[in-house]
């Protein structure tokens, strides 16, 4: 009960002091800002658990006694965390399957007439914003009038190739 | 001992097994991406359910302490499902990876025209509602898009909420 009690109040705690930030000001890098929060949360909570299971006793809970359910509890925290920031981009970043969606169910019951809804899709929406994004994460900078990828989007382009390669996915993608 | 800590990384023996399952069944027995997710899903979430009742009987827990601990498993199970899901998704469906992709293969780099040339955001709509279309999820009558099945709708506007409780964003998508 310990770990399912202690996971989801510091899961509950790095949630809201998310929302009150996110309230107060927008980060630019809003993922970082996530791993940061989700992952300072963790470390102090489990920190105070470990440091002061008395006073909490005397509040009526009951503090992780081993190694192992502290474990647990970070691995619970971590797999929501992972789970909320996969989540958390599809908020940040339209998809544009859910943009098609949304036009269609606007247009009501007559339905979204194809070339009107060809007309809306351009490539500054769906390809100039993402590459946009790509620079702002730092994934890639301009070079002259060229695109190159830093080590980062290096390293994580070779993540990619190398699962494709792994499941003999030959499909392009996008 | 062995089971407090068997109980603590289950839910990654779980993930691995997930993992193992979906690349074989995609590589080998051809299954969709799809299908191959859903077969390693539920293989995973086996060997999480069995390997508590095991610890259960082995341990000897409490009702209470089973019950806990096994939503705990399947919450953390299910999220690090979710992530990996999402991660064969974004390999597949996401336009920054594939421009990164675009970008790896270039090794000199590409221009913004270049780049428009390899992936056109027009032929990407195309893909993406010929996608919906055969899933159901829209349908093409009289040169008219409408609505089939709800479920990306109900996704969209589920995102939507989060938008507006996380962003603060009533327009939804732009």
């Amino acid at each position: 009960m310990r770990v399912l009690l202690w996971g989801c109040i510091l899961f509950v705690l790095a949630f809201l002091f998310h929302i009150i930030l996110w309230k107060i000001r927008l980060p630019k890098r809003q993922i970082r800002m996530l791993l940061l929060i989700f992952f300072g949360v963790l470390i102090i909570g489990i920190l105070s658990l470990w440091s002061f299971p008395l006073p909490l006793k005397a509040l009526g809970f009951s503090a992780p006694y081993t190694l192992a359910e502290y474990i647990h509890i970070a691995l619970f925290f971590i797999s929501l965390t992972l789970a909320y920031i996969v989540t958390y981009s599809a908020i940040e970043v339209d998809s544009p399957s859910m943009i098609m969606v949304m036009q269609i169910d606007n247009a009501g019951p007559d339905g979204l007439e194809k070339m009107a809804f060809a007309k809306t899709m351009t490539n500054d929406i769906l390809v100039k914003a993402r590459i946009k994004d790509l620079i702002t994460a730092e994934l890639t900078y301009m070079d002259g009038d060229k695109y190159k990828l830093t080590p980062k989007g290096v390293l994580l382009a070779r993540i990619f190739i190398f699962y494709r390669k792994l499941m003999k996915n030959y499909s392009k993608g996008g | 001992m062995f089971f407090s800590y068997l109980k603590s990384l289950n839910p990654v023996i779980g993930l691995t097994l997930n993992v193992f399952t979906q690349v074989i069944s995609f590589r080998y027995i051809k299954l969709s991406l799809l299908k191959s997710l859903v077969l390693g899903f539920i293989i995973g979430l086996f060997f999480v359910f069995g390997a508590d009742f095991y610890g259960h009987f082995a341990a000897v827990q409490s009702v209470e302490e089973f019950l806990s601990l096994s939503i705990v498993n399947f919450l953390t199970y299910s999220a690090l499902g979710y992530c990996y899901a999402h991660f064969i998704n974004l390999g597949e469906g996401a336009r920054r990876i594939r421009i990164i992709r675009e970008l790896y293969k270039s090794k000199t780099g590409l221009t913004l025209d270049e780049l428009l040339k390899i992936y056109d955001g027009r032929q990407m709509v195309e893909n993406r509602i010929n996608r919906l279309i055969r899933s159901g999820q829209i349908i093409l009558r009289n040169n008219r898009y409408f609505i089939g099945k709800p479920i990306m709708l109900f996704i969209a506007r589920i995102i939507l909420l989060m938008k507006l409780i996380v962003l603060g964003k009533r327009r939804g998508f732009e």
